[in-house]
């Protein structure tokens, strides 16, 4: 055989090799586990929010004091607690280390923790960890947190992924790469497209993390999210698309952990318009037909929401405290009478451009809102405008979806009370609403606080802060492969990856 | 030499003036990047937290001093630092801008491949089922949206056939086959489409030179029907679709936002859409000011080498 054609023989082999269809399915490789994320984080600032994709990636290289486990229950992490008196709480580190081979210190407990609250601080808990009155090391491995007051959500708060212990030496190094003490490290951030993160050695739990890497990363378009799902491209989906769900369900190749981790509702602008009169606003919260908001926003895979987002627990009881909002449009038209708006009237209503979701709600509301008078126009806005109007109370009435940072009823004093925010009603003010809110924060009892929080949901109903619309579904598919991963209750789902250290491919 | 530095200067007035009109465009737009950062997750955040980062990020100056502090950064060759986790944006640049120019030349490169030959078979075998499928073939695939296509390549070769990922992105340091083989499919979402309109290009200029005079006498003189169609009508037919290429490539530099985003290929179209989305500023007018720097050069190197090559351009 010539040269020639010993060359030419080598090309067309080689080129059939790169032809040839083969299964772009993972190797055989059980120790590399890869996680496509639905965002990319615009900041991994360890006191930062990252957003839901960005905190659950902190959930894998950071640890807390306090964490929840599988069934969303509070457990010890870093440290057990002690609580002397209901405004002190004492905390005792166990043996861990950071990842650059330091051991966990209180000082570095003291450092987080003031990082937070301190002066100039742009953390995303600076406000709801305000009742910190001082921080104090007691010992190497001991540290007291004086509290201004009683805060029955205090464990709760630092249980959060905003809320990491990072060494003391992370202010000497880059912001977006503090030094925490979690089951993985950053081996590789690429900025816009994912992570790598490898297993720590050192980590305070034998044996975990079961696997070396995660690899994690961006998926913009979520129908290719789903598909790579679906093609055993990856192990693991979050955020998996409402549209989704039904075609997910039944597949052999495909688990789905899925549960209810936010909602949909209204706010108002209290301080103009024609929703300042409370009247009104009930009467558009009697107005809508939730389930229909649920099939359209959620393509079902919700639960109408009559009432505040509290998830049912030991602190609050549903069944005792009732929704006060069902569809009831006769009740509706006549509120709207009373009100002096017989003929109704016409009212523009921000809706997001880039989440379809929201502009499914909103023309579902629109409907609604028509047979008692009132004609809805939609206006669109990227993320970005809407923000910032919203911030700035540039609207009437809105429809907008959030989350809790944690699934005690206190999360919702957030979503009611505090400064202008895109989140809440803009200018409400309630001396009844903010007593009940510091009166359940400060209650240590269970129990009382069924009450107290009943009442809550019945006042709210009465002044229509926060009308909601729709439980939604949240979670993650996985392959059937992947052991030792659960979606976490409510609205804890988001915070699911930590539990990523116990995660193993069989 | 006048002209040539009349050229230069009136390029440097046009950089300067997109990059003015970059910064203030997206200045304009309402939003607030200090906000947008700290409402990650939809969580409301604390106006005076708010307040302190803008301080942090220097947006609490006023937008002329911004935009000052901006342009003397360029004249040092630094287009600052993303607002969202500090990068440089000549690094986020450098990142991206590579992978969408590769797939830009992909895509160039397939439709010509594809376009050219049987482009050509189509105006030689003019009207016959031949010609008439292969212009069929190219109507559909000039008006198929790309993510139609992109999302119909996905579910045939990636879902159903399953020889390729669905999409995403690996280094060619990483894994050269894999690398190729992920950019295969964006290749072909897009140069499918580009690839239908060089085939119309080069089906009218073969046609159109067929006819030529000097093709005539070619023939007359004896030449073969190959010799004929390769030395003297291909040679003259390509300008025209060449020309085409070319501005299509240009084009195409702001124009892969949906290629990279249905398949995840992450360049400097996709890394925009999320720059503009969170308002980081310095990204978004470094990565114009780069794109418009480049169009610039290109068409300043263009505009020189024809006063070069013709002396009445310069007059």
């Amino acid at each position: 055989m010539t040269g020639r054609r010993q060359f030419l023989g080598l090309g067309a082999a080689a080129a059939l090799g790169a032809a040839t269809p083969f299964r772009f399915a993972r190797g055989a490789d059980n120790n590399t586990l890869l996680f496509a994320l639905g965002t990319y984080p615009a900041t991994m600032r360890p006191f930062a929010s990252s957003g839901n994709t960005g905190n659950g990636i902190k959930l894998m290289i950071h640890r807390m004091l306090t964490s929840y486990n599988a069934a969303g229950e509070l457990q010890p992490e870093l440290a057990t607690w002690t609580q002397p008196t209901d405004t002190e709480y004492v905390f005792e580190l166990r043996e861990a280390y950071f990842h650059n081979g330091d051991p966990v210190t209180a000082a570095d407990v003291a450092y987080s923790l003031n990082e937070i609250v301190g002066e100039n601080s742009t953390a995303f808990m600076k406000a709801a960890l305000e009742d910190i009155q001082k921080v104090e090391v007691l010992g190497p491995r001991k540290v007291r947190v004086v509290l201004k007051q009683p805060t029955a959500t205090f464990l709760d708060l630092i249980a959060t992924p905003f809320v990491p212990i990072i060494s003391a030496k992370s202010a000497s190094a880059p912001p977006e790469d503090p030094i925490g003490c979690g089951p993985f490290t950053m081996a590789n951030r690429i900025r816009g497209e994912g992570f790598v993160l490898k297993r720590f050695a050192k980590y305070y739990r034998q044996g975990l993390p079961k696997i070396e890497t995660v690899r994690a990363t961006f998926y913009a378009d979520e129908s290719l999210r789903t598909a790579a799902m679906e093609n055993g491209d990856v192990d693991i989906i979050e955020a998996v698309p409402w549209q989704s769900i039904t075609g997910l369900q039944g597949k052999p190749n495909v688990k789905l952990e899925l549960g209810e981790g936010g909602y949909y509702y209204l706010m108002f602008n209290f301080t103009t318009g024609r929703f300042t009169d409370p009247r009104v606003r009930q009467a558009v919260g009697f107005a809508v037909d939730r389930q229909a908001v649920t099939n359209a926003a959620f393509y079902g895979h919700g639960r109408p929401l009559g009432g505040l987002p509290i998830p049912d627990g030991p602190s609050f009881s549903l069944e005792m405290a009732g929704e006060p909002f069902t569809r009831d449009v006769a009740k509706a038209k006549k509120l709207m009478v009373e009100a002096g708006y017989a003929n109704g009237f016409s009212v523009n209503v921000p809706s997001m451009s880039n989440v379809s979701a929201f502009q499914r709600a909103g023309q579902v509301v629109k409907e609604n809102l028509a047979e008692i008078g009132i004609e809805v126009n939609l206006v669109l806005a990227d993320y970005a405008r809407y923000t910032t109007s919203c911030n700035r109370g540039q609207y009437e009435f809105a429809v907008y979806g959030a989350t809790g940072i944690y699934n005690d009823p206190d999360a919702i004093s957030s979503m009611l009370i505090g400064p202008p925010s895109y989140l809440r009603s803009f200018g409400y003010r309630s001396p009844r609403v903010e007593a009940m809110l510091s009166k359940g924060r400060g209650e240590l009892d269970p129990t009382k606080r069924r009450v107290i929080y009943a009442d809550l949901q019945k006042a709210c109903g009465e002044e229509g802060p926060l009308i909601g619309l729709s439980w939604r579904a949240q979670g993650y598919a996985t392959k059937p492969s992947v052991k030792g991963f659960a979606n976490m209750p409510y609205f804890l789902s988001v915070y699911s990856p930590i539990l990523m250290e116990s995660v193993s491919l069989g | 030499m006048i002209w040539f530095a009349k050229r230069i200067g009136l390029s440097l007035l046009l950089v300067w003036m997109v990059a003015t009109m970059a910064f203030a465009a997206i200045h304009v737009v309402p939003g607030d990047p200090a906000e947008i950062m700290l409402s990650e997750g939809g969580f409301a955040p604390d106006p005076s937290t708010v307040r302190a980062l803008r301080k942090e990020l220097g947006l609490d100056k006023p937008i002329l001093t911004q935009y000052g502090n901006w342009l003397h950064g360029v004249a040092r060759g630094d287009l600052g630092a993303a607002l969202t986790d500090g990068v440089p944006v000549s690094d986020v640049i450098a990142q991206r801008l590579p992978r969408t120019l590769e797939l830009i030349l992909a895509a160039t490169v397939f439709a010509a491949l594809l376009g050219l030959p049987l482009g050509t078979l189509a105006a030689v075998y003019r009207g016959s089922v031949l010609d008439r499928t292969l212009n069929a073939f190219a109507a559909l695939f000039d008006g198929m949206p790309v993510f139609v296509l992109a999302t119909v390549l996905i579910f045939v070769l990636a879902r159903q056939l399953r020889w390729v990922s669905t999409g995403g992105y690996v280094p060619f340091a990483t894994d050269p086959i894999d690398h190729f083989k992920l950019l295969a499919l964006p290749t072909i979402a897009v140069g499918l489409g580009l690839g239908a309109v060089v085939l119309r290009m080069t089906r009218a200029a073969v046609l159109d030179t067929l006819m030529r005079d000097y093709v005539r006498t070619a023939r007359s003189k004896g030449a073969g029907p190959l010799r004929i169609l390769v030395h003297h009508v291909l040679r003259n037919a390509l300008m025209p679709v060449v020309t085409v290429l070319a501005l299509h490539m240009g084009a195409m530099l702001g124009g892969t936002v949906l290629t990279e985003l249905v398949f995840n290929w992450p360049g400097i179209s996709s890394m925009m859409i999320d720059a503009v989305n969170s308002r980081d500023y310095p990204v978004v007018v470094g990565t114009l000011f780069t794109i418009a720097t480049l169009f610039v050069l290109l068409n300043l190197a263009v505009d020189l080498i024809y006063g070069f090559l013709d002396p009445r351009v310069r007059n």
